[in-house]
């Protein structure tokens, strides 16, 4: 089986030839192969919500964890586990905020649930301790609140004087 | 290709991110950010049931306060906000308070260990005069004293929802008692009143006694660690005699000595409303238990009595064996050391041979043998059923 490769490929139209087994750790394309009975040898699977950088770094996290063992089930009704993020991870996401949350985008569409998780662990971990100012800050985000909506706040925080 | 921002994401990959943060983050570092955000948390499954936010002791200085007082206004989950022991500083204080005037949710608020003085029980009384959802506030070792206690006292005669107050250990004396049992005459709410740990005298059992003549709602008080003394106890067992709400009644560590229970005996007798009392640690003696084993002949409404750390001997001993002989409805005494031997031992199990009701009889820390506590141990077991 070693060296059965397919080819990726990004929606600006470069191709990648990637082990299948890595390959597979997206449930999306691993469904493709396995239940869409798309052969391996010269088909081209066409990704057209990824682009070439962004598949490129989905590549290089999926080789370095083919080896990792498959993500426990999740309980939707609780805080997930918040282990630590391994110091190869650190490293490899130390990106602009674009590129994350392309990369959470991808590992989404791609189903790739490790990815996913450290990605938007990475993002948690960013919003930890922070105010609301800091965190619009932090992500450039811009306080949209109507006057109205912010003079609600306020009067409700307002100390009225005891008749 | 425009940059991508946390807040364009699907609100399915936020929730994803929301996943990793725990509830206090989420309610203090993600709302109010920007519209969106808000609305993505209120569909977020975590944060609608978030009803229960515990602060306790979390050291909040002022910039969790305020975080905490931005995340309160538009939320509509929480039934329970707890923040004792974070030595709030007053403008904190006072902030949270009125961000919560018009808050129609949240039931339960834990403000104990924060310091709150007189200042800041002004504010309270705004909140309590405005609000219409807290049913339950906690206050308990701060310091109101006299002057905190008038204040929140005034706000009770127009509150028409706090059903349970907490105020221990906030060195209350009888003129803070005063304004307290005032208010009681009116308000028609409150139901759990926790008042142990203060500098309560016989003045002011005077005066919640009165309260208690005429207030038809109060139906539990908690009065342990006062100073009472027989004399209030006294006007205690007088309010008891007419009063039909009160069903328990801490009395703990209040020096009221045989005298005192003399007095409060002729009240239980003839009360039929009063379930559980609680005389611990009040230098109780042999007469005490007479007074009481004479009132459990006749009442028919206690389940609990409890008498740990007194001094009641064999023969007080004797006589509440003797009333357990005829006594229907007691289902728990507590006589854990009483000073009682063999012979008081003895005489309690006499009389729990002709008792079908109790089920609870603490001797500990008495000199007991182990054959008689394991008869009467049967006993017991068998009036479970």
């Amino acid at each position: 089986m070693a060296g059965n490769k397919i080819k990726l490929q990004s929606n600006d139209g470069d191709t990648f030839d990637v082990d299948v087994e890595i390959a597979k750790q997206s449930a999306t394309i691993k469904t493709m192969l396995e239940d869409l009975g798309m052969s391996e040898e010269d088909d081209v699977i066409p990704l057209p919500n990824v682009n070439s950088a962004i598949l490129k770094k989905v590549i290089q996290w999926a080789t370095h964890h083919k080896d990792d063992p498959p993500p426990p089930e999740d309980d939707e009704n609780r805080e997930k586990n918040l282990s630590d993020i391994s110091s190869w991870d650190q490293d490899f996401l130390k990106v602009d905020q674009g590129t994350l949350f392309e990369l959470i985008l991808a590992a989404n569409y791609l189903d790739i649930k490790g990815l996913l998780d450290v990605t938007c662990k990475t993002v948690a971990n960013m919003i930890k301790g922070r105010t609301p100012e800091e965190i619009r800050r932090q992500f450039n985000i811009k306080n949209d609140f109507t006057p109205q909506e912010e003079e609600q706040i306020k009067k409700e925080n307002e100390w009225c004087e005891e008749k | 290709m425009s940059t991508r921002l946390l807040h364009t994401l699907p609100s399915e990959l936020i929730y994803e991110i929301l996943d990793h943060l725990d509830e206090v983050t989420i309610f203090l570092s993600c709302r109010n950010v920007c519209t969106r955000l808000n609305t993505i948390t209120d569909h977020y499954r975590r944060y609608q049931k978030l009803t229960t936010l515990n602060l306790s002791y979390q050291r909040l200085d002022s910039r969790g306060i305020q975080r905490l007082v931005a995340a309160l206004p538009q939320n509509k989950t929480l039934l329970s906000l707890f923040l004792q022991g974070n030595r709030i500083d007053s403008q904190g204080i006072r902030d949270i308070i009125n961000t919560l005037i018009q808050n129609t949710t949240l039931t339960t608020l834990n403000l104990e260990s924060n310091g709150i003085g007189h200042e800041e029980a002004k504010y309270l009384v705004n909140f309590l005069q405005r609000n219409r959802a807290l049913t339950t506030l906690y206050l308990s070792n701060n310091k109101l004293n006299d002057e905190g206690t008038q204040h929140l006292a005034h706000a009770l005669v127009q509150n028409q929802t706090l059903t349970t107050m907490d105020l221990q250990g906030n060195q209350i004396s009888d003129v803070g008692i005063r304004y307290l049992a005032d208010a009681l005459h009116n308000n028609k709410t409150l139901v759990r009143l926790y008042l142990q740990n203060n500098r309560i005298g016989h003045l002011g059992g005077q005066y919640l006694a009165d309260a208690m003549k005429t207030n038809r709602t109060l139906t539990v008080i908690h009065l342990s660690h006062n100073k009472l003394g027989q004399q209030g106890i006294q006007y205690f067992a007088r309010a008891l005699q007419h009063n039909e709400t009160i069903v328990t009644l801490d009395l703990q560590h209040n020096q009221i000595g045989d005298q005192g229970i003399l007095h409060l005996a002729k009240a239980i007798e003839g009360n039929k409303t009063l379930n559980a009392i609680y005389l611990q640690n009040n230098q109780i003696g042999h007469a005490g238990a007479q007074y009481l084993a004479d009132a459990l002949r006749a009442n028919k409404t206690l389940t609990i009595l409890g008498l740990q750390n007194n001094q009641i001997g064999d023969s007080g001993a004797d006589y509440l064996a003797d009333a357990l002989k005829r006594n229907k409805t007691l289902i728990a005494l507590y006589l854990c050391n009483n000073n009682i031997s063999i012979r008081g031992e003895h005489y309690l199990l006499y009389g729990l041979q002709k008792n079908t009701t109790l089920t609870i009889l603490d001797m500990r820390n008495n000199h007991v043998t182990n054959d008689i506590q394991q008869l009467m141990k049967t006993i017991l077991e068998r009036n479970m059923h």
